[in-house]
C-alpha cells in the first residue's frame, strides 16, 4: 500500500470526528469570500489593509480555525506543543512519512476546497472577471494556492510538535498576538509605499505576467512542499514524544 | 537466533538526569523485567528503544535494524504500550482497533476478541470515558494482538484490579509460548516480576545495577540467622547485617568465612524477590 493511502486510512476517525469543525470552518471560510467579495470594488478604489489580512488568513493561516480539542496542538510536556494524533502516531508502526502525509491530508480537506470556492466567488461576482482572462485567473489562483503551500504548511508543520522555549500556553498566544500585529503594521506599510495591498500586486502580476507569476508560483508551492516536509522530518526525528 | 532488541553503550542526558552507558541484549523467548526506582530511567529508556527520544550516544537495534537511522523498517517487530495514553480520548476501542490492527501483519482477531470478553471492555465507549483501570485493560487489548516480536510493556498493571492482573499474568505467558517473542516489562509490581520474568534489568538514578537471570539472582541470595553476634569486621557477601541476622548475596563465601571463624547459624532462608530488589536499590541510594 502506498503512503498517502496509509495516511489516508490512519486519517479515517479523525476525519469523522472532525465532520463538524472542517464545516465550521467552511462556514467562516464561506462568511470571509462574501466579504471580500463585498468589499472587492472599494479595495480596488481606494485599498483596505483589513481586506489584505482576511485574504492572507484564508490562504494561509485557515486551519489555524479551532479544531476538536482532542486533535488541537497542545502542551503535553513541559516545552512540547504538539497535536495529540501525532503522539498516538509515533506510538504504532507507522512510518514518519506517512505521519507527515496524515497532517498534509487533514490540512488539505481543512483549507483547500474553500480556498478554491473563494478564488471562484471573488472572479464570478465581482469585477475580478474583468480584469482577469481565464488564464490570468489561473495565474492568480496559482500565487495563492501556492502561498498556501510554502506559508501555510507551517500549520501542519505545527501539528508534527514545536519545542518551545517557554513551557506556557499563555506566551504562546501573546506571541501569536504580536505576530498579528506585526503582520498588520507591514501591510499597512505595503499600502502606503506601494499605493496598494499586496492582493491588488498579485492582479496585476497575473494580468500582466500570467505566465512567469504561474510558473514562479509553481516554483514556490513545489520547494515550500519540501522545505516544510524536510522540516517535519526533522522534527519527528528530534522531538522527545514520550 | 539473533537478539531481538541489542542495546550498545547507550547513553541520554536530559537536563541534571543522565542514563546510561547501559548494554542489554534481549533473546527471542525471554521476558525481562526493567526494574528501579521512580526516576531511574525506566520510561527514558524504553522510549528510546521505540524512537521516541533520541539517544546521546550508542546505538539500538531492533531485529537488526538501527533503529535511529532513516530505515524504519522495525517499527512493526514492535508493540509498545505507553505508560501515558496520549491521542485516544476521542476514540471508541472499535474505533482504535479499526486503526491499530491493519498496521501489524499478525494481528490476532480471536486473541483480541478474547480480551475484550476477559477483561469486559465496552468496545462502543469513548476511550475518555473510560475508568483508568479499563482504559489499561483496552490498551492491552489493543497491545498483545499485535503480535509482534517484541512486546514492551510500561507499567502494564498499575491500575487494574487483582482478578484482571492474574489474567493478565496468564494472557502473557500463553502469549510467549511460540518461543521466538520477547517481553520488557517496566514494572512495580512485585508480582509481575516474580510471575512472569527471566531477567531483572535493574537501573538506579540512570545507572546500571545489573542484569540479572532470576532464578540465579533468588540463589544468591541467603538469610542467616545467627547463635552469637559477630563480630563488626566485614564478612565476605554479607550486604545487611542487624544484630544476629545477617544477608548475604555470595552465600558459598559467606558460609566458608563462618567455617573458618566457627561461627554457627541457627536457621538458612532464601529472600523474596521483594527484599532482593529492595536491597539492591537501596544499597545504592547513597551512591
Amino acid at each position: 500500500m502506498n503512503n498517502w493511502k496509509i495516511a489516508y486510512q490512519i486519517n479515517k476517525w479523525e476525519l469523522k470526528k472532525s465532520i463538524f469543525n472542517i464545516m465550521l470552518s467552511y462556514l467562516v471560510m464561506l462568511v470571509f469570500s462574501l466579504y471580500l467579495a463585498r468589499e472587492f470594488p472599494l479595495y480596488l478604489e481606494s485599498g483596505l489593509v483589513f481586506f489584505d489580512l482576511v485574504f492572507l488568513f484564508m490562504f494561509g493561516a485557515a486551519p489555524l480555525l479551532p479544531k476538536p480539542k482532542a486533535f488541537e496542538v497542545q502542551q503535553i510536556q513541559s516545552k512540547l506543543f504538539v497535536s495529540p494524533m501525532v503522539v498516538l502516531q509515533k506510538h504504532l508502526a507507522i512510518k514518519n512519512n506517512v505521519i507527515i502525509r496524515s497532517r498534509l491530508i487533514m490540512h488539505t480537506l481543512y483549507t483547500f476546497p474553500m480556498q478554491l470556492v473563494a478564488l471562484l466567488i471573488l472572479y464570478s461576482t465581482t469585477s475580478l472577471h474583468n480584469i482577469l482572462s481565464i488564464g490570468s485567473f489561473i495565474s492568480f489562483g496559482l500565487i495563492w494556492l501556492s502561498f498556501s503551500i510554502y506559508v501555510g504548511y507551517m500549520v501542519p508543520s505545527l501539528n508534527i510538535g514545536v519545542r518551545m522555549f517557554w513551557g506556557n500556553n499563555t506566551i504562546f498566544s501573546v506571541i501569536f498576538l504580536l505576530l498579528i500585529i506585526i503582520l498588520l503594521f507591514g501591510l499597512t506599510l505595503v499600502h502606503v509605499v506601494f499605493d496598494h495591498g499586496i492582493v491588488y500586486w498579485s492582479i496585476l502580476f497575473a494580468r500582466d505576467y500570467p505566465l512567469a507569476t504561474g510558473g514562479i508560483s509553481i516554483l514556490l508551492a513545489f520547494l515550500g512542499y519540501h522545505f516544510w516536509r524536510n522540516s517535519m522530518r526533522k522534527s519527528l526525528g528530534r522531538l522527545m514524544y514520550g | 537466533m539473533d537478539a531481538l532488541l541489542s542495546i550498545r553503550d547507550l547513553e541520554k542526558r536530559i537536563d541534571e538526569f543522565h542514563l546510561g552507558p547501559l548494554d542489554l541484549t534481549i533473546e527471542p523467548g525471554t521476558i525481562t523485567a526493567l526494574i528501579g526506582n521512580n526516576g531511574s530511567g525506566k520510561s527514558t529508556l524504553l522510549k528510546m528503544i521505540m524512537n521516541l527520544v533520541q539517544p546521546g550516544m550508542g546505538n539500538i537495534k531492533v531485529n537488526n535494524i538501527l533503529v535511529h537511522s532513516d530505515n524504519e523498517n522495525w517499527k512493526p517487530y514492535v508493540a509498545y504500550q505507553p505508560q501515558t495514553i496520549i491521542g485516544w480520548d476521542p476514540f471508541t476501542g472499535e474505533m482504535l482497533k479499526d486503526l491499530i490492527a491493519p498496521l501489524y501483519p499478525n494481528w490476532d482477531e480471536s486473541l483480541f476478541l478474547r480480551m475484550v470478553e476477559l477483561f469486559e471492555i465496552p468496545l462502543n465507549k469513548k476511550f475518555s470515558k473510560l475508568s483508568q483501570g479499563v482504559q489499561q485493560k483496552l490498551n492491552l487489548t489493543l497491545t498483545l494482538p499485535r503480535n509482534a516480536p517484541l512486546l514492551i510493556l510500561d507499567e502494564p498493571t498499575s491500575f487494574m484490579d487483582i482478578p484482571s492482573k492474574k489474567l493478565l499474568i496468564d494472557l502473557l505467558v500463553d502469549w510467549m509460548e511460540p518461543g521466538d517473542r520477547s517481553i520488557i516489562i517496566a514494572s512495580h509490581q512485585i508480582d509481575d516480576i516474580k510471575k512472569l520474568s527471566d531477567y531483572l534489568f535493574v537501573l538506579h538514578n540512570g545507572e546500571v545495577l545489573g542484569h540479572f537471570e532470576k532464578e540465579a539472582l533468588m540463589e544468591n541470595y541467603a538469610r542467616y540467622w545467627l547463635s552469637d553476634s559477630v563480630s563488626e569486621e566485614s564478612i565476605p557477601g554479607v550486604v545487611s547485617r542487624e544484630e544476629h541476622v545477617l544477608i548475604s548475596n555470595n552465600p558459598k563465601e559467606t558460609e566458608s568465612y563462618f567455617e573458618q571463624m566457627n561461627t554457627k547459624w541457627t536457621n538458612r532462608s532464601s529472600l523474596e524477590m521483594e527484599d532482593i530488589i529492595t536491597l539492591l536499590l537501596t544499597k545504592n541510594k547513597g551512591q
